[in-house]
């Protein structure tokens, strides 16, 4: 890739941030959509138009945004976004309803569908380009659905290695990351899976993490190293990049039809049916899945990670805590600084609640 | 048999080095206690640091490292440490050598040079819960040093302030905001132990802050090179509403408890 458009068939490219950003549109209309994975975090461009004490995650996409990216696209899931997209007119925000019980109602439906419905005309008009007959457009996004498709489920095959334990989560995590960090067309990146997690002689604690994403890598690798033994993840760019629940869902397909506001309220039901991020519904609500999935694979632990600053992930953080520690289940909040995953003070927390879990179970630090 | 074991808490600011002897080992009459300490600064070399600390106790006891049956490691250059039995954070390691300097605590006040931990403990001087500051560096160590070369002071002049008597108010825990607040009072002629005694509720407040994340159980133990400044325990007493103990070597509660554990 160069300069901002493919190699392959010189298509602009087009950033996107949230994981509720419907890819399918922005890909159907020309552009090849890759996921910005910001690998520090804010600097002087982000200074210059967001203060410093602001969600480090979006100080570091702005800080990264490629210069020749005619444009970016987010689902709005956040307050921190919605001011990305006040100061960084180069943002294309899409709203989203909320939906606090975890259910999305028809009205709901129908609302994200004309949004969607009105961010195709707009990405036609960033192109310079006349929007198709609703029947070319009900088939070009129909398409771009199906290849999305098959980016999913080749993310859903790297998570189950993971899961079986024939890979680590980190190298998993890695390679999913790098799968979303490259247009549809391009062939997989090399898979550089590492193997199980070394135990590095410590006896594995069985972990859930959670966060709003865990694009930082480091943070995987850290807890791995830690001598955590990870059992399930919740996060943006893992389970709930999955349009649908594999273990509760069967897969649908969009409907075989030339309207296209069916296919756009089939897309709307879609992403509004997935796991839920915290901008889509209670702290509480969220809290308590997070314990079914806890109990469902029986971790020792939750460790949630915050990126500094963010606002419904600093929210969540305490009702996380309270209502896990109510089911005897220990939670962890570990507030980072996007990009600085391995830093010392994270480091220490996560080997301490390891420590503590240990001691809890007896297994290791038996006082004398 | 008595057996000797050492501990260094490779910290931020101090590096501290124990060894500890220990009657009876493993059984109930076991009674560990602390022969001989020393204390570096840590610089920018935390290895050295650990190395010159332990020399000294080892030096101050005539022996020589084989005599030690293990060594432990803990404090934020823990991962840097060679030739140590076992490395254990400072957070269990506070919270294992409390429980042997004052065995009534339940919760641990730990404020270090660039750290503040609030730990929850049992019976048994396991960590039952935690919370550690991330990287602000308010309400530490380096926060307090900060604000005494504001004021033209050191720590060890600070320490001998007591809380008693009026405090200027400081609004901000921020280290770079609260300077700036300083220089403003000293500006307007706010007479310094009043800023000083400002000082030591601003870190109160941070540390009640944080404690209010944990349940809180009485009797409360502060450690850390902080806890000798004493009007920061005398604030935290005010603030939290329970008594303050600063236990009898508590800058050495972490190499104590890294010896305790490094036995294991």
């Amino acid at each position: 890739m160069n300069g901002g458009t493919s190699v392959l068939n010189d298509k602009p490219q087009c950033v996107w941030l949230c994981s509720y950003t419907p890819v399918e549109l922005i890909h159907a209309a020309g552009f090849e959509p890759i996921r910005l994975i910001p690998d520090r975090a804010g600097g002087p461009r982000a200074d210059s138009l967001l203060p410093r004490r602001f969600c480090t995650y979006v100080r570091a996409c702005l800080e990264r945004r490629p210069v020749n990216q005619p444009a970016m696209v987010s689902a709005i899931c956040c307050d921190s976004l919605r001011r990305l997209a006040d100061v960084a007119p180069i943002v294309l925000p899409i709203s989203l309803p909320r939906t606090p019980d975890g259910q999305s109602t028809p009205e709901q439906v129908t609302y994200l569908a004309l949004e969607l419905k009105r961010t195709w005309g707009r990405l036609h008009r960033l192109l310079g380009k006349d929007e198709p007959s609703q029947k070319e457009s009900a088939s070009l996004i129909r398409a771009s659905i199906e290849k999305y498709r098959r980016v999913r489920q080749k993310i859903l095959q790297i998570q189950r290695l993971a899961y079986s334990g024939e890979v680590s989560f980190s190298s998993a995590f890695s390679v999913a990351t790098q799968v979303l960090a490259h247009p549809p067309e391009e062939s997989s990146p090399p898979a550089e899976f590492q193997g199980p997690a070394p135990s590095r002689g410590k006896s594995q604690i069985g972990l859930l993490l959670a966060g709003a994403n865990l694009l930082d890598g480091g943070l995987i690798a850290l807890v791995e190293e830690a001598g955590g033994r990870i059992l399930d993840v919740d996060c943006c760019n893992w389970n709930r990049f999955n349009l649908f629940d594999p273990a509760q869902t069967d897969e649908t397909s969009p409907p075989e039809s030339s309207s296209l506001d069916e296919v756009l309220y089939w897309l709307a039901e879609s992403y509004l049916k997935r796991h839920p991020c915290p901008r889509q519904t209670t702290a509480i609500h969220r809290a308590r899945l997070l314990a079914e999935r806890a109990r469902k694979v029986g971790v020792r632990g939750v460790i949630f990670f915050v990126p500094k600053f963010c606002d419904v992930g600093l929210y969540e953080g305490p009702v996380f805590k309270r209502y896990l520690d109510s089911l005897s289940i220990p939670c962890l909040v570990v507030e980072i600084d996007y990009g600085y995953g391995d830093s010392g003070q994270a480091r220490t927390r996560v080997e301490a609640f390891l420590e503590m879990l240990e001691a809890k179970a007896g297994c290791a630090i038996a006082c004398s | 048999m008595l057996k000797l074991h050492a501990g260094i808490d490779a910290g931020s600011v101090a590096t501290k080095a124990v060894i500890i002897e220990e009657d009876f080992p493993g059984t109930p009459e076991s009674r560990p206690r602390i022969l001989t300490k020393a204390l570096v600064p840590t610089g920018a070399d935390p290895v050295g640091a650990a190395e010159k600390a332990l020399s000294q106790v080892l030096s101050q006891c005539g022996l020589r490292r084989e005599q030690l049956a293990s060594i432990g490691g803990t404090g934020y250059g823990r991962i840097r440490l060679s030739g140590v039995d076992r490395v254990i954070t400072e957070i269990t390691c506070h919270a294992y050598g409390v429980h042997w300097l004052f065995p009534a605590a339940r919760t641990v006040i730990d404020v270090g040079g660039q750290d503040i931990k609030v730990i929850r403990t049992n019976e048994l001087g396991q960590v039952e819960d935690f919370v550690m500051n991330d990287k602000c560096a308010a309400g530490t160590g380096r926060f307090l040093e900060v604000m005494a070369n504001a004021l033209g002071m050191d720590l060890e002049q600070l320490a001998r302030v007591d809380l008693d008597g009026k405090a200027a108010p400081i609004s901000s825990t921020c280290t770079v905001f609260a300077e700036s607040e300083v220089i403003s009072l000293v500006a307007s002629g706010t007479p310094t132990l009043e800023i000083i005694r400002g000082l030591f509720n601003s870190v109160a407040e941070r540390i009640q802050g944080m404690a209010a994340r944990l349940i809180i159980e009485p009797e409360v133990a502060m450690t850390g090179g902080v806890s000798a400044i004493r009007g920061i325990p005398q604030a935290i007493e005010r603030h939290l509403g329970l008594q303050v103990h600063v236990p009898e070597l508590a800058q050495f509660a972490g190499a104590f408890g890294a010896a305790l554990l490094s036995r294991k």
